[in-house]
């Protein structure tokens, strides 16, 4: 164990996501969409592709998303981490949602099967 | 002034709670009124999201609210306070949903504002942290209303008998939503039926507790799926922790009606969210109508003005029970007194559910009757202007307070 989460980048974060996904693609399988995670106080934004079991990640925003999740960076940890809920998260207005809502929901649902603490 | 503007944060809530409704709860809405509960698998998965009915949800975090519930400064944290606004927003899309499934969805439901607004620390930790998406689904439930006090809640007749350590309940409690299933009950008993009202007291009697059963679900004519239950206490041991509130909290009260007063400020929580269910029921019946109108009837002539002029005045009907309940909302959101516009919006809602779901009955005709869904909703619309305080003791309660300031006690 080299660096907590709370210490990353937005970079190695985004890299460390398509890593464990792609490791373990099981929960993303039959999950074929384009979520596109607009990071608000660092003002990037990076896409997360799923498509046949298979996780990418890509900086900008290069395609057209499904769904467009808006966080802050701090609270995108939180949510990585299990300590902060989607559905807690989007109620106080610190996740906003554009697009797809079903397909955010099923987001929820497949990070929730990610022990993202076994992977750091 | 208010704003009739949705902020953008209460527009993303409306449309996240609606897409919640149409694709989670519509479909399984019939069969679950058809079998009488809300199954099980759905209600896991629906868990396991995350997703409750509690007020508590609406607010900041679990944990932060209930940190500053305990401190008393909930009012004076930073920002607007909109919980009780997106509680009725919310409320509506589920009630459009099913109000039946809204009421069986986990959580502390009716039981959670009497814990929030009187528990102690410790017992806020105990009941309101067991609803975890990580867990099973957990349900609270309130007990007040007795085969011999409804609306009268001053003469409820289930006795709390000091022993030591604890009281012994005895008594019985009906139409108890959630009863069977719940893990806790507030229920409400009297230590001496003669003190009326200040010899209420408040307990949580956990699921299990030996003495405490529930014999029978009723059958209802309307919101099928969801659980009444009817409990009985026999000789019921609670222990002195579970006394909401501590024995101190009635001690520095003795002037006051305290446990009756702790049963009617949840209402005054409740009520908005009750009427804004009306509201979606109302909505959901007069959409579904709408679009049968658009299709089946001529589009000329006197049945068609007819047909026009009735949905014209169901719309403005809904609208007007829509503003009675955000402003009760926005009232306690700003920390002023709303039980008297709670009671209006509730009154208003409940009956005009009613009506509006008798007229699309009409509009539909005999055609209605025959499984669609303006049939359960106008089954399910009845209990919306007798549950939660029935329209005469809405009335009263505005009453009440219309009149105090000069004097004339109702």
């Amino acid at each position: 164990m080299t660096k907590s989460l709370e210490d990353y980048t937005l970079e190695e974060a985004g890299q460390k996501i398509e890593q464990v996904l792609n490791e373990n693609p099981k929960p993303i399988e039959g999950l074929n969409a384009i979520y596109q995670y607009d990071i608000t106080d660092e003002n990037q934004s990076f896409q997360l592709h799923l498509a046949d079991g298979k996780a990418k990640v890509e900086f900008g925003a290069p395609q057209k998303a499904d769904c467009i999740l808006q966080i802050s960076f701090a609270d995108f940890k939180k949510l990585l981490l299990g300590e902060l809920s989607g559905t807690v998260a989007f109620m106080t207005g610190k996740l906003k949602i554009k697009g797809d809502i079903g397909k955010a929901i099923k987001m929820e649902n497949v990070l929730r099967q990610y022990n993202v603490k076994q992977y750091l | 002034m208010i704003s009739y503007q949705l902020s953008p944060h209460q527009q993303q809530v409306k449309d996240i709670v609606h897409w919640f409704a149409e694709n989670e709860m519509r479909p399984i809405s019939l069969e679950a009124d058809k079998i009488g509960r809300v199954p099980d698998d759905w209600l896991e998965k629906v868990n396991s999201l995350g997703i409750t009915l509690s007020t508590a949800t609406f607010g900041e975090s679990d944990h932060e609210h209930m940190d500053s519930a305990a401190s008393g400064k909930e009012n004076e944290r930073k920002g607007e306070r909109q919980g009780n606004r997106l509680a009725v927003i919310a409320a509506e899309e589920l009630g459009w949903g099913d109000a039946a499934i809204a009421l069986t969805l986990p959580g502390p439901g009716l039981g959670g504002p009497p814990i929030q607004a009187i528990g102690t620390p410790e017992q806020k930790r105990r009941f309101l942290s067991i609803f975890n998406r990580d867990e099973p689904p957990r349900w609270g439930a309130y007990a007040l209303t007795e085969p011999e006090a409804g609306s009268d809640v001053a003469g409820i007749q289930t006795t709390a008998r000091k022993v030591e350590g604890g009281y012994v309940l005895n008594g019985q409690k009906i139409f108890i939503t959630n009863g069977k299933r719940a893990s806790w009950v507030v229920v409400f008993a009297t230590i001496d039926r003669r003190m009326g009202r200040s010899g209420h007291r408040a307990f949580v009697v956990e699921k299990g507790t030996p003495g405490f059963s529930c014999p029978r679900l009723a059958h209802k004519m309307g919101l099928r799926a969801s659980e009444t239950a009817e409990l009985v206490f026999e000789d019921c041991f609670v222990p002195d922790e579970n006394l909401l509130g501590g024995e101190a909290y009635y001690e520095n009260r003795q002037s006051g009606p305290s446990g009756f007063r702790v049963a009617m400020q949840t209402f005054d929580n409740t009520r908005p969210i009750i009427a804004a269910m009306a509201v979606g029921i109302a909505r959901a019946a007069y959409e579904s109508t709408l679009d049968m109108v658009r299709r089946d009837y001529p589009k000329r002539g006197r049945p068609f003005q007819l047909a026009a002029g009735t949905l014209a005045n169901i719309e403005q009907e809904i609208q007007s029970a829509r503003l009675l309940t955000w402003e009760a909302a926005w009232r306690a959101d700003i920390g002023r007194p709303n039980a008297k516009e709670a009671a209006m919006c509730k009154a208003y809602a409940g009956k005009m559910v009613v009506d509006v779901c008798a007229k699309c009955l009409e509009l539909f005709g005999t055609a209605g009757l025959d499984g669609q869904w303006v049939e359960k909703w106008y089954r399910d619309a009845k209990i919306f202007d007798i549950f939660e305080g029935t329209n005469q003791i809405q009335h009263l309660i505005i009453a009440r307070h219309l009149y105090a300031p000069f004097g004339v006690r109702v």
